[in-house]
């Protein structure tokens, strides 16, 4: 569904400079590594599976389906940000704010023009499958908890408790980025150390178990 | 029943909900098509602006206005004064920038709003007056379809046959703030008509340093490797003895259907050394000397040293005026990239003292229909 | 008071037949026997009461029957003329002598009563406490005629007709397999209606079916006049616009989708079958896609979808860009369309549903007038108002342009169930535009989507080969694939026995 949006970015690739591209590390290995965890926020969602995990019916096909879906996902990121590196001199990529969002600006057809402002407004759509599951997690979750299994009053709550939060204190885009900021920290911890702890936790109670049995 | 009334209810919020959104119909809106931006005399800023009008009892089918302003932003309060419907600046297809505006370093900076303002499209095409804007923008031909149009017809169509660049607002931005690279423009002049005349070149701080003609701004375009499908040049053959006469009668005119260009770029004792080799196959279209007179092979080489002697021409322009139209700061920092970063800032200088050799080399594919 | 006072006699809430009567056996009484039938059938000025001296047995009788619905013919060929001048050598008592095929003998009052409804007729014979019935139904009908709203190009030209035995039948001629099972039920208090449920025993899913007849089950009306009513009380949902079983008029279809694997619905006294369950695609279809040349289905079938989402998103686009993202337009558009829209006094969504409106009650007029008033309407409606409407300055020529290819793009939709459903989810979309620009259009097709992905028929996903994504499917959706790659039923149908044919193509010569 969202791959058409990756073929739109292959039209602004006429006026590509692959020139820009050249030399490729060019300050080294050290900036690269240090936007990983930026970037790495875009890759969570993996971990929904751990909690969607009993409710499988191959479990086996899991983890194959974690590894395929990141793996695609990199490729589309992977893609659109050569195309952005291309597209924009290195000197005025740092300039705009949302580089790969301006880089649409300038699509323009026989038929149509502004293309921008049509697939903006389809990227809702798109943007909606990210939200959607999260939003679907965080229903099932508080409802798993108080131990129901009708997540839809929980989804009018939460929904109606955004709603309020949007009202009463508008976001700005800086609070905004802010949030994500947050968010993606905690992220990371729920991803890759809550596990850890997790395991431990198993590795630990095993051991106390089996001596116990001894 | 709780259907119906979760129905209304979500009418009844969307309802509400439409009154943020922005409603103005089509034909209720001054939709600008030319911007112009000019100095006057007293280095006073000018806008104009021009939009067509629907309604079939004006006489006019396009609104021009001109005004002092003190930005293009601050501008559209009193277009809006001026004009029917609400201006909006989303469709402006043409950006005219007087001469006068050029001449001033750091004039960019009076475009921020089109690039911060996402109703600005980018695809307006940036053309440079040689003389006042308001010359161009109430110029109103009989013989032409509205100046926006013709204008953006006329600058598309250029562009396709190599004639001069075609400059939107995203190029030119990216020319701007790409270090190893100075910006060039397409300019037009009204004489009796509106013509136009070729490239200006702008220096890294966007002063206007000097124009190319349009026989030249092919070349540019060659160097840039962004000729389109057709480039045409008309060589008269000084080498023949004999003088062209009243019907110039050593003229030859060639089609270049492909070219391949490699530049290889090296620095060495303090200088960055680009090398071009050029590789035209061309088709003559045009030949008003006798035939048999030159061979196919000597005919080559007549076409290569002129084409040769154009470019060094047109890089020593270049040099002298320690700009860079081609883009070969990008080769340089692909490449070389050590040294570049040495002499980033001054990139136009550097260019000036390095060493530029063209080579063309010409493979002529057909003589045309006839012998 | 008085106002109410005058409807006080309220009429009764529960419904109540009168069915408990006449619960006792025939007598041996010739004529209480008639009295009883009289008592049962008081103005009825149809009934006609024979009576008769049998010849055989010399015993006093009486034909009772309805005249209309029975076949004159053969009660005097068949029934009276045996009965009454033939006289049996071997006096065997147990027989009348009748040349029928269809004899059944009954004692109880109710099957009288129900037998006399069918059109058959009944022989009371002095001194016998059981009745003789003979089949001799003949109702009013039409022959088979050719389609009138699905009409094809090279398919057959046969089409249902309101006889469900004869519907029966039609299907019956394209599977002469024993595998074909009918199974009768009957549906109504008052008007009983037939309904025969066909399907391939070995190869339909026993869960669907099971669902089908519990849901036929429990439907406790007076009458099912149609197949559309009996198609509304069992779907799945019926609060979507979208049709959840198709109703179709074309034998060949409707054994096409026998062979799928799918359940048809023959409802007696309805020229339309049931096909259950369906998916979405299936409403794209048509018999003709299957016998014309694979690439030119596969092409037509895409200009279907295509105009789907046309007749849904076009005017609302137009909406959507003419009073928000007028930039979307190419310059030249532009200028034409801002010189049409110019003089228009309203704003779009109000010269769209103007038009929209117009466009719906010409179509709906056309259909109900006969069909040569319905032309004059098509000519009056399509060129004067739309000449009119655009020289008076009510609406753009665009405008007219935009309903224009509406209309036509939903004509391209092969069902009409499918094609209503599409005129009516047009208008939220037109508001939505109106509201909100791209972004409503964009929210309405997540609506519209979430909820085709949430619709099932008859317990099955509807929008099966695209919404539970299931590429094997996708042979026969957009594309037609050729005949020999489609070698598998639909997964869709959860058929048992999935292979329909053999993937081998025969090659002519080069076998």
């Amino acid at each position: 569904m969202t791959l058409w949006t990756i073929i739109i970015y292959l039209i602004p690739l006429k006026y590509a400079h692959w020139l820009h591209l050249f030399p490729v590390l060019k300050e080294g290995w050290l900036p690269i590594l240090t936007t990983v965890k930026t970037s790495i926020f875009s890759f969570l969602g993996f971990e929904i599976a751990f909690f969607l995990y009993p409710f499988l019916q191959k479990k086996e096909k899991a983890s194959m389906g974690v590894v395929i879906a990141n793996t695609l996902s990199l490729l589309a990121f992977l893609m659109v940000t050569i195309g952005a590196f291309i597209f924009y001199s290195p000197d005025e990529i740092t300039i705009y704010n949302e580089p790969t969002i301006e880089m649409l600006k300038v699509l323009e057809f026989k038929f149509i023009e502004r293309l921008e402002i049509v697939f903006f407004s389809f990227y809702l759509f798109v943007i909606s499958t990210t939200v959607l599951p999260f939003m679907f997690m965080t229903v099932f979750c508080t409802s798993q908890l108080v131990g129901k299994q009708d997540y839809s009053k929980h989804l009018a709550c939460f929904l109606l408790i955004e709603f309020a939060v949007v009202v009463l204190f508008p976001p700005s885009f800086d609070e905004n980025t802010h949030l994500q900021q947050v968010i993606e920290k905690a992220g990371i911890i729920l991803a890759f150390a809550f596990p850890l702890c997790l395991w431990g936790y198993v590795w630990v109670h095993g051991l106390f178990k089996r001596r116990a049995i001894k | 029943m709780k259907r119906m009334c979760l129905a209304i209810l979500l009418v009844f919020l969307i309802a509400i909900l439409s009154s943020c959104g922005r409603h103005v119909p089509l034909e209720d809106l001054t939709i600008s098509l030319i911007l112009g931006v000019d100095l006057d005399d007293e280095n006073n800023l000018i806008i104009s602006e021009s939009s067509p009008v629907f309604n079939k009892d004006a006489k006019k089918s396009v609104e021009t206005y001109q005004l002092k302003a003190k930005s293009i932003r601050a501008s559209r309060k009193y277009f809006d004064a001026l004009a029917t419907g609400e201006v909006t600046a989303a469709k402006i297809q043409i950006l005219l920038l007087g001469k006068r505006v050029l001449e001033h370093e750091d004039w960019f900076s009076i475009l921020d709003t089109v690039y911060r303002n996402p109703t600005f499209s980018i695809n307006t095409r940036v053309i440079v007056v040689d003389g006042p804007v308001s010359d161009v923008i109430f110029y109103k031909p009989a013989d032409k379809p509205q100046l926006a149009l013709h204008l953006k017809e006329a600058i598309d169509k250029n562009n396709g046959r190599s004639r001069t660049v075609n400059n939107t607002l995203q190029v030119l931005h990216r020319q701007m703030y790409e270090k190893g690279l100075t910006p060039s423009i397409s300019e037009i002049k009204k004489e009796k008509n509106l013509k136009f005349v070729g490239v200006s070149l702008l220096n890294e701080n966007g002063k206007y340093v000097d124009s190319l003609s349009i026989q030249d701004s092919s070349l540019l375009l060659i160097l840039k490797d962004e000729q389109k499908q057709e480039v045409t040049f008309t060589i008269p053959m000084k080498s023949l003895d004999d003088e062209g006469g009243i019907f110039n009668k050593n003229e030859l005119s060639i089609d270049v259907n492909r070219v391949k260009s490699k530049v290889k770029t090296k620095y060495d004792q303090d200088k960055f050394h680009f090398n071009y080799k050029i590789h035209m196959t061309v088709t003559i279209v045009e030949q008003l000397f006798p035939v048999g007179k030159v061979k196919e092979k000597e005919l080559e080489k007549m076409i290569e040293k002129e084409l040769n002697s154009r470019f060094k021409v047109l890089i020593k322009k270049i040099q002298e005026n320690k700009i860079d139209p081609i883009g070969l700061g990008l080769y340089a920092r692909a490449y070389q990239y050590e040294q570049y970063k040495k002499v980033e800032e001054h990139w136009g200088k550097a260019l000036a003292e390095s060493n530029i050799d063209v080579s063309v080399d010409i493979d002529i594919k057909s003589m045309g229909a006839i012998k | 008071m008085l106002f109410f006072r005058r409807y006080n006699q309220k009429p009764s809430s529960s419904r109540q037949l009168n069915n408990s009567l006449h619960q006792g056996l025939v007598s041996s009484e010739l004529m209480d026997n008639i009295a009883e039938i009289q008592s049962i059938f008081c103005d009825t000025p149809d009934l006609i009461v024979r009576y008769l001296v049998i010849k055989q047995t010399q015993s006093q009788a009486a034909l009772i029957y309805l005249n209309g619905i029975t076949d004159s013919k053969t009660i005097f060929n068949h029934v009276l003329n045996p009965l009454l001048f033939e006289d049996s050598k071997d006096n065997s008592e147990a027989d009348l002598k009748v040349s029928l095929g269809h004899i059944k003998e009954t004692n109880t009052w109710p099957q009288i009563e129900s037998a006399i409804l069918n059109g058959e007729c009944v022989l009371f014979v002095d001194k016998r406490t059981e009745a003789f019935i003979y089949d001799t139904s003949n109702f009013p009908k039409r022959p088979i005629e050719d389609t009138e709203i699905e009409s094809s190009l090279n398919g057959p030209h046969v089409g249902f007709t309101e006889t469900g035995n004869d519907n029966v039948a039609l299907i019956r001629n394209h599977i002469h397999n024993r595998e074909l099972k009918i199974k009768e039920m009957i549906v109504g208090e008052r008007g009983k209606s037939k309904l025969f449920i066909l399907y391939l025993a070995d190869v339909v899913n026993p869960e669907v079916l099971k669902e089908l007849e519990n849901r036929i089950q429990k439907i406790d009306v007076d009458s099912i006049i149609n197949a559309g009513v009996l198609a509304e009380y069992i779907e799945d949902h019926p609060y979507s616009p979208f049709p959840q079983l198709l109703l179709t008029e074309r034998p060949d279809f409707a054994s096409s989708e026998i062979l799928q694997g799918r359940i048809v619905t023959v409802v007696d006294r309805s020229p339309n079958v049931i096909i259950g369950p369906v998916t979405f695609d299936s409403f794209f279809k048509t018999t003709d896609d299957y016998s014309s040349r694979w690439m030119v289905a596969s092409f037509i079938r895409l200009m279907r979808y295509f105009g789907f989402f046309m007749a849904i998103f076009l005017p609302a686009t137009y909406i959507a860009i003419i009073s928000f993202h007028f930039e979307v337009i190419p310059l030249k558009l532009l200028l034409s369309l801002g010189a049409s829209r110019e003089r228009i006094p309203f704003p779009p969504y109000i010269e769209a549903f103007i038009m929209e409106l117009t466009l719906e009650m010409l179509r709906e007029a056309g259909i109900r007038l006969p069909t040569k008033i319905g032309q004059t309407v098509g000519i009056v409606g399509g060129i004067v108002i739309g000449q009119a409407a655009v020289d008076a300055g009510i609406v753009s020529n665009i405008m007219v342009i935009v309903v224009a290819l509406t209309a036509v793009a939903s004509f391209i939709i092969p069902n009409y169930e499918m094609g209503s459903a599409i005129r009516i989810i047009r208008f939220p979309m037109m508001i939505l535009a109106s509201l909100f620009g791209f972004v409503g259009l964009t929210v309405g097709l997540m609506i519209l989507l979430g909820h085709f992905i949430a619709l099932e028929s008859l317990g099955t996903p509807y929008g099966s080969p695209i919404a539970p994504l299931r590429f094997p499917d996708w042979k026969d959706v957009f594309m037609r694939f050729p005949q020999w790659a489609i070698n598998k039923r639909p997964l869709s149908t959860k058929a048992i026995q999935m292979i329909k044919a053999n993937s081998n193509r025969p090659k002519g010569d080069k076998q």
